[in-house]
């Protein structure tokens, strides 16, 4: 199974897997321990839910940090 | 009404239907803090006061530095060592002298946010850090007070309208839950683009002429500018009712 993870064409180790499992498996250990909010298909997703989020084939999964610039 | 000069002077923008007189008027009326006289709010501050935005309060604690003149547009080789918001209002003040502009030549803590903000209509984040980000967020969702939340940092910016007057409407905080480790960036270690932040800052100051006017302005929509691959993306987000901060 294939998803969009930030734009990149990524297959899924262990299919079917919720989002938790994949931000885990995915994103750095540095990058876990910061302030992120996390799109799925455009539409932002509750830390409360990545547990109850099951990825689906093509879902385009989006990670945003906070930018600090200005 | 308008006076003569007034409806000469803005007559571009009296000419759209959705502004009109009676926008021009509430722009007349109206006052703006912008947080931060940096990259986003030299651009923001521009376009607010050329348009005839009534009273303009702009804080900046920083002084002008040769590195900054790249992406800030405002400042001249002359004004270097000068404070940003004090030099940039006398630069506003020469393209609009209508306009009202009060000089904030500090960083904005809780005391000056809650005071400030308590005396506008709208305010404009375009703070270089997420220490004030946050601040100027809460204070807002306080005093129920819209915020027009921009960002941006090496090719790409973020924008938000947080508008604490709607019952759904999410706020920063909701969006990014503060985070003891969150990165610490800012311009000084990731670099800019000039023209990334006239993207953002013109965004932020359409939402802002927006809002005053009364015209719909779309919250709970992030608006995420890549400028390396010419894109735009919009983002819907929900107000989230465990938020520490507009949460219940
Ligand atoms: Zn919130």
């Amino acid at each position: 199974m294939n998803i969009y993870l930030n734009g990149q064409l990524t297959k899924l180790a262990e299919p079917p897997m919720t989002l938790e499992h994949a931000l885990a498996l995915y994103l750095t250990e540095n990058d876990q321990q910061q302030s992120f909010a996390v799109a799925v298909n455009s539409d932002f997703v509750a830390k409360a839910q990545y547990a109850h989020t099951q990825l689906q084939e093509g879902d385009s999964v989006d990670v945003l940090f906070p930018i600090q610039g200005g | 009404m308008l006076t003569s000069n007034e409806q000469l002077r803005y007559s571009r923008q009296i000419m759209l239907d959705k502004i009109g007189e009676e926008g021009q008027v509430k722009l007349r009326n109206a006052s703006v803090l912008i947080v931060g006289m940096g990259g986003l709010g030299n651009p923001v501050s521009m376009y607010l006061a050329a348009a005839g935005v009534g009273k303009l309060i702009i804080a900046d604690g920083d002084q002008i530095d040769v590195t900054n003149l790249q992406r800030q547009v405002l400042f001249t080789e002359q004004d270097i060592q000068q404070n940003k918001a004090e030099c940039a209002a006398e630069k506003l003040q020469q393209n609009n002298s209508d306009v009202e502009i009060e000089v904030i030549d500090e960083m904005m803590d809780e005391e000056l946010c809650q005071y400030y903000i308590a005396q506008v209509d709208v305010v404009i984040d375009c703070s270089d850090n997420i220490a004030t980000r946050y601040l100027v967020n809460r204070v807002c969702v306080e005093q129920q007070k819209p915020f027009v939340m921009g960002a941006a940092t090496g090719f790409d910016g973020q924008q938000l309208v947080v508008d604490p007057r709607k019952p759904d409407s999410a706020c920063y905080h909701c969006l990014f839950p503060a985070s003891e480790k969150a990165p610490a960036q800012n311009c000084q270690t990731v670099g800019i683009l000039g023209p990334v932040l006239a993207m953002i800052a013109g965004l932020q100051a359409l939402q802002t002429i927006k809002l005053l006017t009364d015209i719909d302005v779309k919250y709970n929509q992030l608006n995420l500018y890549d400028g390396f691959n010419n894109q735009w993306q919009q983002f819907s987000l929900n107000k989230q009712s465990q938020c520490r901060v507009c949460g219940k």
